[in-house]
Protein backbone atom coordinates (compact mmCIF):
# COMPACT_ATOMS: atom_id res chain seq x y z
CA UNK A 1 0.00 0.00 0.00
CA UNK A 2 1.42 3.16 -1.28
CA UNK A 3 2.27 5.57 1.52
CA UNK A 4 -0.60 8.48 2.56
CA UNK A 5 0.95 11.07 0.13
CA UNK A 6 1.71 9.37 -2.76
CA UNK A 7 -1.59 8.02 -3.83
CA UNK A 8 -2.94 9.43 -7.11
CA UNK A 9 -5.27 11.42 -5.58
CA UNK A 10 -2.65 12.90 -3.39
CA UNK A 11 -0.70 13.85 -6.53
CA UNK A 12 -3.37 15.15 -8.17
CA UNK A 13 -4.47 17.51 -5.40
CA UNK A 14 -0.93 18.43 -5.66
CA UNK A 15 -0.29 19.05 -9.27
CA UNK A 16 -3.81 20.89 -9.48
CA UNK A 17 -2.52 23.18 -6.88
CA UNK A 18 1.00 23.51 -8.43
CA UNK A 19 -0.98 24.67 -11.53
CA UNK A 20 -3.21 27.04 -9.88
CA UNK A 21 -0.50 28.84 -7.93
CA UNK A 22 1.88 29.63 -10.80
CA UNK A 23 -1.29 30.66 -13.18
CA UNK A 24 -2.21 32.52 -10.15
CA UNK A 25 1.86 33.85 -9.99
CA UNK A 26 1.98 34.38 -13.40
CA UNK A 27 -1.34 36.49 -13.99
CA UNK A 28 0.03 38.83 -11.32
CA UNK A 29 3.89 38.92 -12.50
CA UNK A 30 2.34 40.14 -16.35
CA UNK A 31 0.01 43.17 -14.38
CA UNK A 32 2.81 43.95 -12.81
CA UNK A 33 4.99 44.23 -15.57
CA UNK A 34 2.56 46.28 -17.47
CA UNK A 35 2.13 48.24 -15.22
CA UNK A 36 5.63 49.08 -14.14
CA UNK A 37 6.30 49.54 -17.95
CA UNK A 38 4.76 52.31 -18.45
CA UNK A 39 4.17 54.11 -14.85
CA UNK A 40 3.15 57.46 -16.22
CA UNK A 41 -0.14 55.01 -17.01
CA UNK A 42 -0.48 53.63 -13.98
CA UNK A 43 -0.14 56.63 -12.12
CA UNK A 44 -2.90 58.68 -14.11
CA UNK A 45 -4.99 54.81 -13.63
CA UNK A 46 -4.88 55.57 -10.19
CA UNK A 47 -5.59 59.05 -10.32
CA UNK A 48 -8.58 58.91 -12.05
CA UNK A 49 -10.66 56.88 -9.40
CA UNK A 50 -10.28 59.82 -7.38
CA UNK A 51 -10.08 58.15 -4.36
CA UNK A 52 -11.33 60.05 -1.14
CA UNK A 53 -11.13 59.51 2.27
CA UNK A 54 -13.98 61.78 4.51
CA UNK A 55 -14.58 63.89 1.30
CA UNK A 56 -10.79 64.35 0.34
CA UNK A 57 -9.28 63.22 -2.16
CA UNK A 58 -6.05 61.30 -2.34
CA UNK A 59 -2.97 63.12 -2.22
CA UNK A 60 -1.12 63.44 -5.19
CA UNK A 61 1.85 61.95 -3.52
CA UNK A 62 0.44 59.01 -2.21
CA UNK A 63 -0.82 58.34 -6.21
CA UNK A 64 2.67 58.87 -6.86
CA UNK A 65 3.54 55.76 -4.42
CA UNK A 66 0.84 53.58 -4.58
CA UNK A 67 1.80 53.80 -8.67
CA UNK A 68 4.50 51.86 -7.66
CA UNK A 69 3.51 50.12 -4.59
CA UNK A 70 1.05 48.11 -5.72
CA UNK A 71 2.83 46.73 -9.15
CA UNK A 72 5.53 45.89 -6.82
CA UNK A 73 3.52 44.16 -4.44
CA UNK A 74 2.05 42.09 -7.48
CA UNK A 75 5.27 41.26 -8.45
CA UNK A 76 6.85 40.20 -5.34
CA UNK A 77 3.93 38.15 -4.56
CA UNK A 78 3.68 36.58 -8.01
CA UNK A 79 7.21 35.72 -7.97
CA UNK A 80 6.63 34.09 -4.59
CA UNK A 81 3.77 32.11 -5.72
CA UNK A 82 5.67 30.73 -9.11
CA UNK A 83 8.42 29.75 -7.08
CA UNK A 84 6.24 28.34 -4.40
CA UNK A 85 7.70 30.27 -1.19
CA UNK A 86 5.93 31.95 1.68
CA UNK A 87 2.63 30.41 -0.67
CA UNK A 88 0.14 31.35 1.76
CA UNK A 89 1.27 35.21 2.96
CA UNK A 90 2.00 35.64 -1.34
CA UNK A 91 -1.39 34.44 -1.69
CA UNK A 92 -2.83 36.58 0.91
CA UNK A 93 -1.24 39.58 -0.35
CA UNK A 94 -2.93 39.02 -3.52
CA UNK A 95 -6.28 38.68 -1.97
CA UNK A 96 -5.81 41.71 -0.43
CA UNK A 97 -4.85 43.43 -3.25
CA UNK A 98 -7.95 42.46 -5.65
CA UNK A 99 -9.73 43.01 -2.04
CA UNK A 100 -8.76 46.62 -2.85
CA UNK A 101 -8.64 46.91 -6.36
CA UNK A 102 -12.56 46.00 -6.52
CA UNK A 103 -13.49 48.14 -3.56
CA UNK A 104 -12.23 50.69 -6.05
CA UNK A 105 -13.87 49.47 -9.20
CA UNK A 106 -17.20 49.50 -6.95
CA UNK A 107 -16.89 52.88 -5.81
CA UNK A 108 -16.01 54.65 -9.46
CA UNK A 109 -19.36 52.45 -10.45
CA UNK A 110 -21.44 53.98 -7.21
CA UNK A 111 -20.36 57.35 -8.24
CA UNK A 112 -20.99 57.10 -11.66
CA UNK A 113 -16.83 57.73 -13.33
CA UNK A 114 -16.26 56.25 -16.22
CA UNK A 115 -12.56 55.00 -15.56
CA UNK A 116 -10.50 52.50 -17.43
CA UNK A 117 -9.40 49.66 -14.91
CA UNK A 118 -5.63 49.31 -16.35
CA UNK A 119 -5.49 46.47 -14.42
CA UNK A 120 -3.38 44.67 -17.42
CA UNK A 121 -2.06 48.24 -18.70
CA UNK A 122 -2.57 48.38 -22.02
CA UNK A 123 -3.76 44.80 -22.44
CA UNK A 124 -7.71 44.63 -21.74
CA UNK A 125 -8.67 40.96 -21.12
CA UNK A 126 -11.28 39.52 -20.59
CA UNK A 127 -12.89 42.74 -19.50
CA UNK A 128 -12.77 45.89 -22.24
CA UNK A 129 -13.95 49.47 -21.90
CA UNK A 130 -14.85 51.66 -19.05
CA UNK A 131 -14.88 49.55 -15.66
CA UNK A 132 -18.19 47.69 -14.87
CA UNK A 133 -19.79 44.42 -13.89
CA UNK A 134 -17.48 42.13 -16.20
CA UNK A 135 -14.27 43.74 -13.77
CA UNK A 136 -16.39 42.62 -10.51
CA UNK A 137 -17.09 39.31 -11.67
CA UNK A 138 -13.33 38.94 -13.41
CA UNK A 139 -11.95 39.63 -9.47
CA UNK A 140 -14.79 37.46 -7.74
CA UNK A 141 -13.45 34.35 -9.80
CA UNK A 142 -9.63 35.66 -9.12
CA UNK A 143 -10.64 35.92 -5.63
CA UNK A 144 -11.92 32.14 -5.46
CA UNK A 145 -9.20 31.22 -7.17
CA UNK A 146 -6.58 32.90 -4.40
CA UNK A 147 -8.59 31.90 -1.97
CA UNK A 148 -8.45 28.16 -3.01
CA UNK A 149 -4.25 28.61 -3.42
CA UNK A 150 -4.35 30.34 0.14
CA UNK A 151 -6.60 27.60 2.22
CA UNK A 152 -4.95 24.30 0.43
CA UNK A 153 -0.94 26.09 0.08
CA UNK A 154 1.55 25.40 -2.62
CA UNK A 155 1.16 22.06 -3.82
CA UNK A 156 4.06 19.84 -5.76
CA UNK A 157 7.08 21.57 -7.37
CA UNK A 158 7.24 24.31 -4.52
CA UNK A 159 9.65 25.70 -2.40
CA UNK A 160 7.15 25.37 0.89
CA UNK A 161 7.26 21.77 0.11
CA UNK A 162 10.65 20.72 -0.55
CA UNK A 163 11.19 22.64 2.58
CA UNK A 164 8.27 20.99 4.53
CA UNK A 165 9.79 17.23 3.41
CA UNK A 166 12.79 18.38 4.91
CA UNK A 167 11.75 19.77 8.12
CA UNK A 168 10.04 16.32 8.40
CA UNK A 169 12.84 14.46 7.25
CA UNK A 170 15.21 15.41 10.15
CA UNK A 171 12.65 15.36 12.61
CA UNK B 1 2.19 29.17 12.29
CA UNK B 2 0.09 32.20 12.36
CA UNK B 3 3.25 34.46 13.72
CA UNK B 4 5.14 32.95 10.83
CA UNK B 5 2.19 33.65 8.18
CA UNK B 6 2.27 37.28 9.71
CA UNK B 7 5.58 37.56 9.64
CA UNK B 8 5.86 36.48 5.53
CA UNK B 9 3.27 38.84 5.07
CA UNK B 10 4.10 41.92 6.52
CA UNK B 11 7.86 41.30 4.71
CA UNK B 12 6.23 41.01 1.57
CA UNK B 13 4.34 44.01 2.22
CA UNK B 14 7.67 45.98 3.46
CA UNK B 15 9.64 45.00 0.02
CA UNK B 16 7.16 46.25 -1.93
CA UNK B 17 7.07 49.70 0.05
CA UNK B 18 10.71 49.82 -0.26
CA UNK B 19 11.31 48.76 -3.60
CA UNK B 20 7.96 51.14 -4.89
CA UNK B 21 9.43 54.18 -2.83
CA UNK B 22 12.64 53.64 -4.59
CA UNK B 23 11.63 53.17 -7.88
CA UNK B 24 9.33 55.80 -7.40
CA UNK B 25 12.20 58.04 -6.48
CA UNK B 26 14.08 57.56 -9.17
CA UNK B 27 11.17 57.07 -11.70
CA UNK B 28 9.96 61.03 -12.49
CA UNK B 29 5.94 61.17 -12.98
CA UNK B 30 4.28 64.16 -14.65
CA UNK B 31 1.97 64.94 -11.93
CA UNK B 32 -0.13 68.04 -13.49
CA UNK B 33 0.48 70.76 -15.96
CA UNK B 34 2.50 73.23 -15.64
CA UNK B 35 0.60 76.17 -16.70
CA UNK B 36 2.90 79.00 -16.01
CA UNK B 37 4.92 77.39 -18.90
CA UNK B 38 1.82 77.24 -20.93
CA UNK B 39 1.56 79.93 -23.74
CA UNK B 40 -2.10 81.26 -24.78
CA UNK B 41 -3.57 80.89 -28.61
CA UNK B 42 -4.47 84.96 -29.86
CA UNK B 43 -7.76 84.44 -32.26
CA UNK B 44 -9.95 86.66 -34.02
CA UNK B 45 -13.91 86.21 -33.53
CA UNK B 46 -16.09 86.03 -30.84
CA UNK B 47 -18.10 83.49 -28.86
CA UNK B 48 -21.31 82.64 -30.24
CA UNK B 49 -23.95 84.16 -28.10
CA UNK B 50 -25.57 81.94 -25.51
CA UNK B 51 -22.18 80.16 -25.11
CA UNK B 52 -21.36 78.90 -21.68
CA UNK B 53 -17.82 79.78 -20.57
CA UNK B 54 -15.53 76.57 -19.85
CA UNK B 55 -15.61 75.49 -16.44
CA UNK B 56 -13.09 76.96 -14.08
CA UNK B 57 -10.56 74.10 -12.54
CA UNK B 58 -7.65 74.78 -10.43
CA UNK B 59 -5.74 73.75 -13.46
CA UNK B 60 -7.35 76.28 -15.23
CA UNK B 61 -4.64 78.81 -14.66
CA UNK B 62 -3.08 79.36 -18.11
CA UNK B 63 -1.88 83.18 -18.30
CA UNK B 64 -4.31 85.49 -20.51
CA UNK B 65 -2.66 88.08 -21.45
CA UNK B 66 -5.79 90.65 -21.54
CA UNK B 67 -6.03 93.69 -20.78
CA UNK B 68 -9.67 94.70 -20.85
CA UNK B 69 -12.57 94.14 -18.63
CA UNK B 70 -13.34 90.72 -20.00
CA UNK B 71 -10.87 88.21 -19.19
CA UNK B 72 -9.33 86.93 -22.33
CA UNK B 73 -9.66 89.79 -24.48
CA UNK B 74 -6.78 92.16 -25.41
CA UNK B 75 -9.23 94.99 -26.07
CA UNK B 76 -9.15 94.57 -30.18
CA UNK B 77 -11.33 92.34 -30.96
CA UNK B 78 -9.12 89.67 -31.27
CA UNK B 79 -9.47 86.68 -27.82
CA UNK B 80 -7.22 84.97 -25.95
CA UNK B 81 -7.51 81.07 -25.21
CA UNK B 82 -5.84 79.24 -22.21
CA UNK B 83 -5.97 76.12 -21.81
CA UNK B 84 -9.16 75.23 -21.27
CA UNK B 85 -11.93 76.22 -24.05
CA UNK B 86 -15.22 75.93 -24.75
CA UNK B 87 -16.25 73.97 -28.09
CA UNK B 88 -17.35 76.98 -29.56
CA UNK B 89 -13.87 78.65 -29.20
CA UNK B 90 -12.39 75.00 -30.49
CA UNK B 91 -14.19 75.31 -33.62
CA UNK B 92 -12.90 78.60 -34.50
CA UNK B 93 -9.13 76.98 -33.88
CA UNK B 94 -10.50 73.74 -35.94
CA UNK B 95 -11.26 76.33 -39.22
CA UNK B 96 -8.39 77.88 -38.58
CA UNK B 97 -6.50 74.36 -38.85
CA UNK B 98 -5.43 73.83 -35.31
CA UNK B 99 -5.04 70.14 -34.96
CA UNK B 100 -7.13 67.93 -33.21
CA UNK B 101 -6.04 64.85 -30.80
CA UNK B 102 -8.65 62.51 -29.45
CA UNK B 103 -7.37 61.34 -26.12
CA UNK B 104 -10.64 58.67 -26.14
CA UNK B 105 -9.87 55.16 -26.25
CA UNK B 106 -9.91 53.56 -29.88
CA UNK B 107 -13.22 52.04 -29.93
CA UNK B 108 -15.04 55.38 -28.92
CA UNK B 109 -12.90 57.20 -31.47
CA UNK B 110 -14.16 55.13 -34.34
CA UNK B 111 -18.01 55.48 -33.25
CA UNK B 112 -17.48 59.61 -33.63
CA UNK B 113 -14.92 62.27 -33.39
CA UNK B 114 -13.73 65.73 -34.87
CA UNK B 115 -12.84 65.15 -38.72
CA UNK B 116 -8.86 65.17 -39.29
CA UNK B 117 -8.44 64.14 -35.44
CA UNK B 118 -5.73 61.96 -34.59
CA UNK B 119 -6.64 59.21 -32.15
CA UNK B 120 -3.96 59.23 -29.09
CA UNK B 121 -4.83 57.66 -25.83
CA UNK B 122 -2.46 59.19 -23.12
CA UNK B 123 -1.10 55.49 -22.61
CA UNK B 124 -0.07 55.27 -26.50
CA UNK B 125 1.68 58.30 -26.31
CA UNK B 126 5.59 56.98 -24.95
CA UNK B 127 5.35 54.75 -28.08
CA UNK B 128 3.50 57.37 -30.93
CA UNK B 129 4.92 60.59 -29.25
CA UNK B 130 6.78 60.78 -33.03
CA UNK B 131 3.35 60.85 -34.68
CA UNK B 132 2.13 64.12 -33.23
CA UNK B 133 5.47 66.09 -32.85
CA UNK B 134 4.74 67.81 -36.12
CA UNK B 135 2.25 69.68 -34.09
CA UNK B 136 5.01 70.65 -31.82
CA UNK B 137 5.12 73.48 -29.96
CA UNK B 138 0.82 74.19 -31.10
CA UNK B 139 -1.69 75.21 -31.16
CA UNK B 140 -2.97 71.73 -30.77
CA UNK B 141 -6.66 71.13 -29.33
CA UNK B 142 -7.29 67.62 -27.10
CA UNK B 143 -10.54 66.47 -26.02
CA UNK B 144 -11.95 63.06 -24.58
CA UNK B 145 -15.48 62.88 -23.39
CA UNK B 146 -15.84 65.76 -21.30
CA UNK B 147 -17.05 66.10 -17.76
CA UNK B 148 -15.09 63.64 -15.62
CA UNK B 149 -12.67 62.43 -18.24
CA UNK B 150 -8.80 62.74 -17.54
CA UNK B 151 -7.51 61.77 -20.36
CA UNK B 152 -7.54 65.08 -21.87
CA UNK B 153 -5.59 66.44 -19.12
CA UNK B 154 -3.07 63.14 -19.16
CA UNK B 155 -2.35 63.63 -22.45
CA UNK B 156 -1.88 67.41 -22.28
CA UNK B 157 0.75 66.75 -19.55
CA UNK B 158 2.72 64.89 -21.08
CA UNK B 159 2.81 66.72 -24.49
CA UNK B 160 4.01 69.41 -22.30
CA UNK B 161 6.85 67.48 -21.22
CA UNK B 162 8.12 66.93 -24.43
CA UNK B 163 7.89 70.30 -25.71
CA UNK B 164 4.53 71.20 -26.63
CA UNK B 165 3.52 74.73 -24.95
CA UNK B 166 0.22 75.87 -26.68
CA UNK B 167 -2.38 73.31 -25.79
CA UNK B 168 -5.43 73.41 -25.67
CA UNK B 169 -7.90 71.17 -23.92
CA UNK B 170 -12.07 71.24 -25.27
CA UNK B 171 -13.60 71.13 -21.80
CA UNK B 172 -17.36 70.08 -22.74
CA UNK B 173 -15.12 66.74 -24.98
CA UNK B 174 -17.02 65.21 -27.97
CA UNK B 175 -20.08 64.89 -26.87
CA UNK B 176 -20.62 68.93 -26.68
CA UNK B 177 -18.43 69.57 -29.98
CA UNK B 178 -21.48 66.64 -30.91
CA UNK B 179 -24.02 68.41 -29.48
CA UNK B 180 -23.42 71.61 -30.65
CA UNK B 181 -24.08 70.61 -33.99
CA UNK B 182 -19.87 70.89 -35.57
CA UNK B 183 -19.20 67.98 -38.09
CA UNK B 184 -18.17 64.66 -37.37
CA UNK B 185 -16.85 62.02 -39.03
CA UNK B 186 -17.36 58.06 -37.66
CA UNK B 187 -14.56 56.66 -40.33
CA UNK B 188 -11.25 55.69 -38.60
CA UNK B 189 -8.77 58.10 -39.50
CA UNK B 190 -5.53 57.26 -38.08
Amino acid sequence: MPPPDDTFETRFRHWLLAILRVGLGGLFIFAAFMKLSNPQAAFDAVNAFKFEVFGTRLPEHLAHLAAFVLPWAELIAGVCLVVGLWTRAAAATILVLLGLFTFLIVSALSRGLDVKCSCFGKVEFPCTGGVGTCHIVRNSVLILWTLIVLGFGAGAVSIDRTAARRAAERD
Amino acid sequence: MAQSFLGRWAMIVVLAVVAGGIHSWIRPIVKSIDTSKLSPTVVNGTTPPGTPPPPTTPNDTAPATGTGENPGTNGSGSRVLGLEISSADAKILFDQGVPFLDARRHDEFELGHVPQAVVMPPDEFPSRAAEVMIYSPGPVVIYCDGGQCDASHNLAKLMQSVGFTQIHIMTDGYPGWKGAGYPTDAAPTK
